[in-house]
């Protein structure tokens, strides 16, 4: 039988918690950088918010690596490393996670996710574990997300996914490597793979290939983004160095006229991660330690940055971590003890 | 007074600094020493065994040797692989990376589909000089190889001719992976000056981070893998057509030989773990190494084949979970415990990107 004392002990209890959700819940600024920090210890990551005003409010505990995200007012969609299983839902004004979602059998992520136009739905890239082609999966993001369904993609490998400006129209970068989760990591097809973009119409479900480009042999095309003035930037990997040239990893397609940038040369084979903003974009490389800054195929700027992988763009300003430091819009913070910088990152919007 | 006190607080980052770059200095020799006494000799025992086995299907496949021989090369090969892919740092690890020597597990059986596929086929193309050469991992590796001559293996066949091409490709790799290791390579340059930076190694922690890495992924899979894929959780949970290397029987010396491998690595005189403690490193790895020696010796005297010790699921499979745990411990000192011990951060995942 409860005594008076300990019905009173749980009233304070549940009153503390009542209130420590409401003081957490609501910073007093608002969170307008989010990256992932990756334990080495755990090999978990932390989603880390930032704020406007040069403070680090939290890191929001995952139950996995994660690597790319989405937002779409409030909601906050954060992916699994590939090839990951679980998705996790997040609010960015209480910095929360309201809901992990598990891919279905023999399915696992790719790494991005993007809303559409309205947010009503999110799609996801994904690897099909049976044929070890590409998919992506189409979820009801209106009340959490309930999965639709998904569209089969030519080829295996797909990576980001981004959204047309103003469109319901997305791009693909189907990085053609095959791979299982019992194997690891390795590309089961790596001496014949090829890479493509596509485009997914979300209204009618059709998908476009836009062609394997000349000189993308050996290499896997991972990372987009649009500008505002509708130049794709697209980086890649060297995936097979037998093949591939290694300058051959940064593409800008403009009028639907592709061109290959000689910028490309600086990057060591790798493309960390895109960003763009207004008419310029940034590309990062953790090989060659280096971000630029591109207006289409031409660099406007170099900044060295050890293990340079996350970028994100907004307004005037970007955001850029290396391994264990992140400068966001002038404030530099370092890594939380025993975790790295992870791979992407956003602002909110 | 405030001069004095300015003098020493310049003084303290100078001599702080000083202290740092002998640790890693003597850090650097320790690499070297373990590059030396270590790594290289087993990438040449990789080697040997990879000729050893070409040279046994050349003669059989003319029908002047018997298949035992080239089994007992193949073990050798096998074997000695399993001591080597304790190293995942360098050259091993471009392309494919070490699936391009052993692709297990294998679950889907990729291996078995594309040597049927490749039996059926009778591709003339895959048997000339270089014709396995890009060919997928899954055809070029030891598993397929075990899969061959394990099998049913003629003399003067197709099947044999094969065999005889993938091996020549495995020597070819091996042969490749000692060039790289041999002092005076540019990717030995590259190791041996990480203290002082390089395009390759910015400094010498990166380097130690990198090979550090590779053995926990290793140690990793020998617990997961190795031991518990095929053994299960607890007895009843046993799955014997899980364990590595079945029809070569290889299952168990492959694991011995994988504790073997963790104890000399630690145990390389002046080797990286032995210089450690000079620079106030941990002592760890005495017993560790101990552990692993142990361990190695008791699975020695293990009667049957891992197979079998799955399928009976008795004494010696409890005895085998027991020793995998003992795993963990490898595992937490060279994932953090060595370089905290050192006072350095051991975050080193994000290098591995997607």
């Amino acid at each position: 039988m409860a005594t008076r004392r300990a019905v009173l002990h749980q009233l304070a209890l549940g009153l503390g918690v009542v209130a420590c959700r409401g003081a957490v819940g609501q910073p007093a600024d608002g969170a307008r950088y989010v990256g992932i920090e990756t334990s080495a210890v755990t090999g978990r990551s932390r989603t880390s918010f930032f704020s406007d005003t040069g403070r680090r409010l939290t890191s929001t505990a995952l139950d996995f690596r994660a690597h790319g995200m989405a937002q779409h007012g409030a909601r906050l969609i954060v992916f699994p490393r590939r090839p990951g299983d679980r998705m996790a839902l997040l609010d960015v004004t209480t910095l929360e996670v309201k809901s992990v979602t598990t891919a279905p059998a023999h399915r696992r992520f790719c790494g991005h996710g993007a809303f559409s136009q309205d947010g009503s739905h999110l799609l996801v890239t994904e690897n099909d574990l049976k044929t070890l082609q590409g998919h992506v999966a189409v979820y009801d993001a209106r009340a959490g997300l309930s999965r639709l369904g998904s569209i089969a993609l030519p080829g295996p490998g797909p990576h980001e996914i981004i959204r047309a400006p103003g469109q319901n129209r997305f791009l693909i970068a189907l990085g053609g490597l095959e791979t299982h989760p019992d194997y690891g990591r390795t590309a089961l097809n790596l001496s014949t793979f090829r890479s493509q973009l596509l485009a997914v119409d979300l209204d009618t479900g059709t998908v476009d290939e836009w062609g394997f480009w000349s000189g993308t042999e050996g290499v896997s095309l991972r990372h987009l983004a649009f500008d505002a003035t509708g130049r794709l930037y697209a980086g890649a990997q060297v995936a097979d160095a037998g093949r591939a040239a290694a300058e051959n990893v940064l593409f800008v397609v403009e009028n639907g006229q592709v061109t290959r940038s000689a910028a490309g040369a600086l990057l060591g084979g790798y493309v960390s991660s895109v960003a763009a903003q207004g008419s310029t974009a940034m590309v990062t490389s953790k090989v060659a330690h280096l971000a630029l800054t591109l207006d289409g195929a031409q660099v406007m700027s170099k900044t060295a940055q050890v293990g340079a992988s996350a970028v994100a763009m907004h307004g005037d300003g970007y955001g850029l971590s290396g391994y264990d430091a992140l400068n966001v819009v002038g404030a530099t913070y370092r890594a939380l003890r025993d975790h790295e910088f992870d791979n992407h990152a956003i602002f909110v919007i | 007074m405030r001069a004095l006190m300015a003098l020493v607080l310049c003084a303290l980052p100078v001599g702080a600094g000083a202290q740092a770059a002998d640790m890693r200095q003597t850090l650097q020799e320790g690499l070297i020493e373990t590059a030396d006494a270590f790594i290289l000799p087993a990438y040449q025992g990789q080697s040997a065994g990879a000729d050893g086995l070409e040279q046994a299907l050349v003669a059989y496949c003319a029908g002047a040797g018997d298949v035992d021989g080239a089994q007992d090369k193949f073990a050798d090969l096998f074997l000695a692989w399993q001591r080597a892919s304790l190293i995942a740092t360098g050259p091993i690890t471009e392309a494919e990376g070490p699936m391009r020597v052993q692709l297990w597990p294998d679950p889907k059986g990729f291996s078995q589909r594309a040597i049927r596929s490749a039996l059926r086929d009778q591709d003339p193309a895959l048997l000339q000089p270089g014709g396995v050469e890009g060919r997928s991992i899954a055809l070029t590796g030891l598993t397929a190889l075990e899969y061959l001559i394990y099998g049913d293996l003629p003399p003067d066949s197709y099947g044999c001719d094969l065999a005889t091409a993938i091996a020549a490709y495995q020597a070819e790799l091996a042969a490749g992976l000692v060039a790289h290791w041999t002092p005076g390579s540019a990717y030995r340059q590259a190791f041996d000056t990480a203290a002082t930076g390089n395009a390759v190694y910015g400094d010498v922690d990166a380097l130690m981070r990198e090979l550090l890495a590779g053995t926990v992924v290793h140690v990793d899979r020998l617990r997961k893998f190795k031991m518990m894929r095929g053994l299960g959780d607890g007895p009843g949970a046993a799955r014997p057509e899980r364990t590595e290397a079945r029809l070569s029987g290889l299952g168990l010396a492959s694991i011995e030989a994988s504790f073997r491998a963790l104890a000399d690595l630690y145990n390389v005189p002046f080797g990286l773990f032995d210089v450690a403690p000079d620079v106030g490193g941990s002592l760890e790895y005495l017993v560790l190494g101990d552990t692993a020696s142990s361990v190695a010796d008791a699975i020695s005297i293990m009667d049957g084949t891992l197979e079998d010790i799955a399928a009976a699921d008795g004494a010696d499979a409890q005895e085998l979970r027991r020793l995998a745990d003992l795993v963990l411990f490898h595992e937490a000192f060279l994932k953090t415990g060595f370089l905290a011990a050192l006072g350095l951060s051991a975050g080193f995942t994000a290098a591995d990107g997607d």
